[in-house]
């Protein structure tokens, strides 16, 4: 039979998944339909900051349709958990606050919990809500992470002063200071990332279901980490032990991030079924608008910025402080995110002798900050390419040219921050791995039409328009992380950060990988196929790729941070080697040759000078599986689990360029081009990863153009629907110009490093840097995002010494 | 994302409709665009619905003997975009921007010009025309000028048992030339700024007849007078388009909001108004 | 509170009468998606700002999370369950998104190929800037639009090829 496996790593086949997507077959968490399911909806707060001085629910109690109404007390539940401390156990204090199940005595943010109802349809659950009097003891509100530390400014919580989470430092402050002192240059600026709205386009949601007769819940939840989030209701919140909780994430309708986390919902639903008895499942899904006050929101960092060098283009220093809001209660790792993700990055992919950052974790009356898409990457690109162009703009050199003279050589790696960026208070480093940023730089460069830019310029002057070209020399790192590093005695996530893969040749030749990762869009049950194939000889449709469910998946640490395809994908190849592995010892067997003599081409295990002798891992897998026949010790079956920790991160780079006009007359701006080249090592399926990178760019422009989460003074979203919140739309993006280089990580096997944020690392900055460009003819240094057109227009009129 | 309960009733005929328009807590449906969004909102909580969708004789665009255009109230913005009235310059400009396809797809002419939004871009267009409205009610027809027709935010001179049945252009001629430039707001699509332009020159080289209106700025959509004095007599150089566009706003409280405050909309006003108008002319070759 | 009538309607979706008596708030969304079960159709939004909820009526694409149920009484609804030709094979539209790479979590592709439908319907050889236009009513989170406009220029010319598209046997193929 062994026809000749095609072998499909690294080409672009279709996906797996698509089937079941154009057919209108997904299945989506509101898709699930259960018998006796009853539905849930829960009254939000209308105030930013209140005490909660009692709540009536009676009326709502005799609305009809409804089943139970629940408020903050009768729940004996923890709160939630803060699983990522900054500085772990360096001894920095956290001012913990998190959310409860539902709010007790005082609400922290318009759209925090307060009250739920339980209902036999969605519409009463929802009618039933205007039935609830909640009588609230209305309190000021501060919303400015900067201001929020100030003396005498609101405060929040009583064990955090000032509204302080946390104080953290990175890096080398004596030897920045005195680099500052010595510098030929010092440039100063204020940044200001801007607070987003993630806005996945499927909501969240869960399914709590409580099962009398065994006295187990099953939970299904919108999610990029079940495994996670059985461990975190059971062990942190609910009590509940864990064997008794099964968690699964059914597809699920985009994430960036917000689906990674520990929410009150989760909680909730499992507590309403119990409580509502008859073992009936209880649906919670929020809406659009509700979500904007019940998932997290990203960024919204106030950064003080002094970078210093030589006249000749030489950095020499970088300086930062930074002011972190992080709402009005802690999300899961809401504390990691501008600590170990954003400050340990904040030299980019330049040799920065002396680099120094502290950072503070400030509450505000705002909804939850955590992970979105990028998490504290995009931030510190941002922070440290904006610095590079005033850096370049001071002296008076080309942008490009100073970056060239400050990248990390080629032949510098691994690279071990001389500021100490990468070694975590335990001592335990990561290095950058691998790098090669010049040719990625000059491709883009040439493919832009970098040389030409101030023809461009002067072409569309005569148009009314300010043309600008922006460079972002990122870098990323990515597939977090060696457990040593993160883990406990070093960083501060509460947890290892380990992959996990299961893989079963059945009987019948067909394969059965099951993943402790979680896809959300990016392809997984495609591009493990892919590996598995090529690793086995077995043909792709052989192969079935199985997670998002605690019940049949190894433990695993789920998706984000760019994590899957190193540290998963290589968590499958550790399997598949074992596989092989024990194929081979039993094909030995069959063959009766000794294992040595065996060797291994696709599905064939042949015995060496003896071409004709040789077996396929179809029929190892048959007389293996069946067992009739067994060399002494082993087991029947192929089946083979591993877990694998990643000796390091992966640090993906590239280069890329936005184009912008600006209608000086309007201060509309809009992107004209945008040429982006990658560098992310090896690619499983380069469609997948050019589609990873295109949503990615268009989410980072997203940001740096029109998307802005805006509050007003009393802590209300101003900015709180889709009516205000502007995502992009097809029409206001180009078609990007990608190219690549390939750098392989040393790291894993494959070569591979992560490309899932890259796009949106590297697109604010290059489109906040081209914007600035645009306007630097005017005079202007530097303008913050989001480039709406008010604000360019405001920012050209204060230029022209009139209004403003 | 759920409306409040009400009860609902179709209209089999526009005198069934015109018995039950004007009782209390009952609103009129046609394509249901602007009045959906409310409603799921719960914004707008009315007790019963007449949905005068089905009503035949409130669709379609006829020509009249006079030349003049009469647009069925019950006509959506793609019918709109596919008949006659797409020659007006600015009405081809307007349709193609107005929400996506699928709110084109069902909004309809009578229902953007009942609701009055302060942003809607069409009575703009219908000032600019110099449009008549056409209403019936139990007790007869009533012809409105679209000049004075929308009042305020939401509100305009229909009354309470009203429907509005027609919309009427005055026939097209070829010494006009018209225009629509929009400024929109990114997230919701609706205009920051929207202009209406027609300007006419019957015989020689200067404008003798201008309508200009605005959309966006102020509580209403409305004419920008000062602006049509200020073209009349005019040739039309870019000099005294750029002046008579300076009175975009004159008289008017112009909004500001999280993405417009007053002074950019008041910019922006006069900058669109002047790109419409140089638009307009250059139609007119 | 007063009493609320349910009313009765009947509508043919994606070629099958059917019927049901719902409350007159009950959007044409929930009906498609809870009452006949075609969860295909998806609610990305409270605003009807996204798209994701789009069918088409007699061709046109609607937004259904902004239309009563007793609006679309009579109706001819199709949804994306009922974009597949009879024998199982994939309209132009499927294969176009499938063979680009014009999805990735699926939540806005049902919306976004009925939206497309009504473009090709009217339009067999759409420029970028027409697709760009066409679906911008249409939210994607995933894919920057990039894949989506090359999905529905692939369609568009496999639709003028006139070959009803087939459906690959494998995905390797
Ligand atoms: C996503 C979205 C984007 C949009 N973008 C734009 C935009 O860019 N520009 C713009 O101008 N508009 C925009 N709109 C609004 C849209 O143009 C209007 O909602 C639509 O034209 C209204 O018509 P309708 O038939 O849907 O009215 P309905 O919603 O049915 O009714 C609106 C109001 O008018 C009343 N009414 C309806 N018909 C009559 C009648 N014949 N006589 C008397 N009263 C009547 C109703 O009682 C109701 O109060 C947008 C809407 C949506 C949902
Ligand atoms: S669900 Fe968003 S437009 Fe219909
Ligand atoms: S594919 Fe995820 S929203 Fe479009």
């Amino acid at each position: 039979m062994a026809t000749a496996v095609q072998d499909v790593l690294g080409t672009s086949v279709r996906r797996t998944e698509d089937p079941r997507f154009i057919t209108g077959k997904g299945r989506y968490l509101d898709d699930i339909k259960l018998t006796g399911m009853a539905h849930l909806a829960i009254l939000r707060s209308p105030y930013a900051h209140a005490n909660i001085r009692s709540i009536d629910t009676t009326r709502a109690k005799t609305m009809p349709g409804v089943i139970a109404v629940i408020v903050g007390a009768d729940i004996p539940y923890n709160p939630l958990p803060m699983a990522w401390p900054a500085g772990g156990a360096s001894g920095l204090q956290n001012n913990v606050s998190t959310p409860r199940t539902l709010a007790t005595d005082s609400v922290k943010w318009t759209g925090e919990g307060v009250t739920a109802v339980v209902a036999e349809t969605p519409e009463q659950a929802i009618d039933a809500l205007e039935a609830i009097d909640v009588d609230y003891e209305p309190l000021p509100a501060v919303v400015d992470a900067e201001k929020a530390t100030q003396p005498g400014a609101v405060q929040l919580h009583e064990n955090a002063p000032n509204n302080i989470v946390f104080d953290w430092t990175v890096g080398d402050k004596d030897g920045t200071e005195k680099a500052l002192a010595e510098a030929e240059v010092v440039v100063r600026e204020r940044l200001v990332n801007h607070r987003l709205i993630p806005n996945p386009m499927e909501v969240r949601g869960d399914i709590g279901w409580y099962n009398p007769g065994t006295d187990e819940y099953t939970v299904w939840m919108s999610s990029q980490t079940p495994h996670i989030q059985r461990l975190l209701l059971t062990a942190f919140v609910t009590g509940i032990p864990e064997h008794k909780v099964r968690c699964i994430s059914p597809d699920v309708g985009g994430a960036f991030g917000t689906k990674i986390f520990c929410y009150a919902d989760m909680a909730l639903v499992m507590f309403a079924s119990k409580l509502i008895g008859g073992g009936r499942p209880v649906k919670w899904v929020e809406s659009r608008r509700e979500s904007y006050g019940s998932t997290i929101h990203g960024r919204d960092h106030i950064t003080y910025v002094e970078i210093a060098g030589r006249r000749d283009g030489t950095v020499t220093g970088v300086k930062v402080k930074t002011f972190a809001n992080l709402g009005g209660r802690l999300s899961t790792i809401g504390p990691g995110i501008p600590t170990t993700l954003y400050g340990r990055v904040l030299s980019g992919c330049y040799k920065i002798p002396n680099v120094y950052a502290e950072v503070t974790g400030v509450y505000t009356n705002t909804t939850f900050v955590d992970a979105y898409r990028g998490a504290g990457r995009p931030e510190a690109t941002y922070v440290i390419e904006r610095a590079m162009d005033l850096f370049a703009n001071e002296i008076g050199m080309d942008r490009a040219e100073v970056r060239r003279k400050n990248f990390i050589p080629k032949d510098a790696f691994p690279y071990d921050n001389p500021s100490g960026l990468g070694t975590a208070v335990n001592g335990e480093k990561i290095y950058v791995d691998s790098g090669d940023y010049e040719p990625a730089m000059d491709m883009a460069l040439k493919t832009a039409g970098y040389a030409d830019l101030e023809a461009k310029r002067a072409e569309a002057k005569t148009r009314g328009k300010l043309l600008g070209m922006g460079l972002s020399t990122y870098i990323e790192v990515c597939g977090v992380a060696p457990s040593k590093w993160i883990g406990a005695v070093g960083e501060g996530w509460g947890a290892a950060m380990w992959e996990s893969s299961n893989v079963k040749v059945h009987l019948t030749g067909k394969v059965i990988v099951t993943m402790g990762t979680q896809p959300q869009g990016q392809g997984h049950e495609t591009t493990y196929a892919q590996i598995v194939s090529h690793e086995l000889g077995i043909p792709m449709d052989d192969i079935v790729i199985q997670h998002s469910d605690t019940q049949g998946t190894p433990f695993g640490y789920g998706s984000y941070g760019s994590r899957t395809s190193s540290v998963g994908s290589t968590a499958a190849i550790k399997a598949t080697d074992k596989i092989k592995d024990k194929a081979r010892r039993y094909a030995a067997h069959m063959l009766e040759a000794s294992v040595d003599d065996i060797e291994v081409d696709g599905a064939e295990y042949r015995v060496k000078g003896s071409p004709d002798k040789k077996k396929t891992i179809q029929e190892i897998a048959f007389a293996l599986d069946l067992g009739f026949s067994l060399p002494a010790g082993m087991e029947p079956y192929l089946d083979e689990t591993a877990y694998y920790d990643t000796p390091n991160c992966t640090w993906p780079f590239g280069t890329h360029i936005a184009i912008v006009e600006v209608d000086e007359e309007t201060g509309e701006t809009d992107l004209v081009r945008y040429v982006a080249v990658d560098d992310v090592g090896k690619k499983i399926n380069p469609m997948i990863v050019d589609g990873q990178l295109h949503g990615g760019i268009a989410q980072g422009v997203g940001q740096a153009l029109w998307e802005t989460a805006v509050y007003d003074d009393d802590g209300q979203l101003l900015s709180g629907s889709m009516m205000d919140y502007a995502l992009p739309r097809a029409s206001w993006l180009p078609s990007f110009e990608l190219g690549e280089t390939v750098t392989p990580s040393p790291v894993n096997p494959l070569g591979v490093k992560g490309v899932g944020e890259a796009g949106c690392i590297a697109s604010t900055a290059a489109v906040a840097n081209a914007v600035n460009d645009a306007l630097s003819p005017l005079g202007i240094k530097h303008l913050d995002m989001p480039f709406t057109a008010q604000k360019v227009w405001h920012a050209i009129q204060a230029t022209k010494g009139g209004r403003a | 994302m759920i409306p409040n309960l009400f009860d609902y009733q179709r209209a089999a005929s526009l005198d069934e409709a015109l018995a039950l328009v004007g009782s209390p807590g009952t609103k009129v449906i046609a394509g249901g665009m602007s009045l959906l969004p409310l409603m799921k909102l719960r914004l707008a909580n009315p007790e019963r619905l007449v949905d005068i969708g089905r009503l035949a004789e409130l669709k379609g665009v006829r020509e009249l003997p006079d030349g003049r255009l009469a647009i069925g109230a019950l006509t959506t913005y793609s019918e709109l975009a596919v008949s006659p009235a797409r020659h007006y310059g600015l009405l081809g400009d307007a349709l193609p921007d107005i929400g996506d396809v699928q709110v084109r797809n069902r909004g309809t002419v009578g229902g953007a010009v009942a609701h009055c939004d302060p942003a809607s871009d069409l009575p703009a267009v219908l000032l600019a025309l110099d449009a008549e409205i056409v209403a019936r009610s139990k007790r007869g027809e009533n012809v409105y000028a679209a000049d004075g027709f929308f009042t305020g935010a939401f509100s305009t001179a229909l009354a309470e048992d009203e429907l509005i049945t027609e919309i009427r252009l005055p026939g097209p001629r070829d010494d006009a030339g018209s225009a629509y430039a929009s400024l929109a707001q990114r997230a919701s699509g609706y205009s920051i700024v929207g202009v209406a332009a027609i300007v006419i020159k019957e015989g020689g080289s200067a404008i003798t007849k201008a309508g200009i209106a605005l959309t966006g700025v102020g509580d209403a959509p409305y004419r920008a007078k000062a602006v049509e004095a200020a073209l009349i007599g005019n040739e039309g150089t870019p000099e005294s388009i750029a002046e008579a566009a300076t009175h975009a706003s004159d008289g008017v409280t112009v909004n500001g909001d999280i993405h417009a405050d007053s002074e950019y909309r008041t910019a922006m006003a006069v900058a669109y108004t002047r790109r419409a108008i140089a638009a307009a002319l250059g139609r007119l070759g | 509170m007063a009493e609320h009538m349910t009313e009765h309607i009947a509508l043919v979706v994606n070629g099958t009468p059917r019927e049901g008596d719902v409350e007159p708030r009950r959007m044409l969304v929930q009906f498609l998606r809870e009452d006949l079960e075609l969860t295909g159709t998806h609610v990305g939004c409270d605003t009807s700002q996204c798209g994701a909820c789009t069918v088409t009526i007699d061709g046109m694409a609607i937004k259904s999370c902004t239309m009563l149920a007793v609006q679309a009484d009579g109706a001819n609804v199709k949804t994306i369950e009922g974009m597949q030709a009879a024998d199982g094979s994939l309209h132009a539209l499927q294969e176009g998104f499938w063979a680009k790479h014009g999805l990735q979590c699926g939540f806005c592709t049902p919306g976004m190929i009925m939206a497309a439908s009504d473009l090709l319907a009217r339009n067999a050889d759409p420029t970028d800037d027409e697709i760009r236009h066409a679906i911008e009513g249409n939210i994607c989170r995933c894919t920057g639009y990039h894949n989506i406009v090359l999905a529905i220029r692939e369609a568009a010319s496999l639709v003028r090829a006139g070959a009803s598209a087939p459906t690959p046997t494998s995905i390797t193929a």
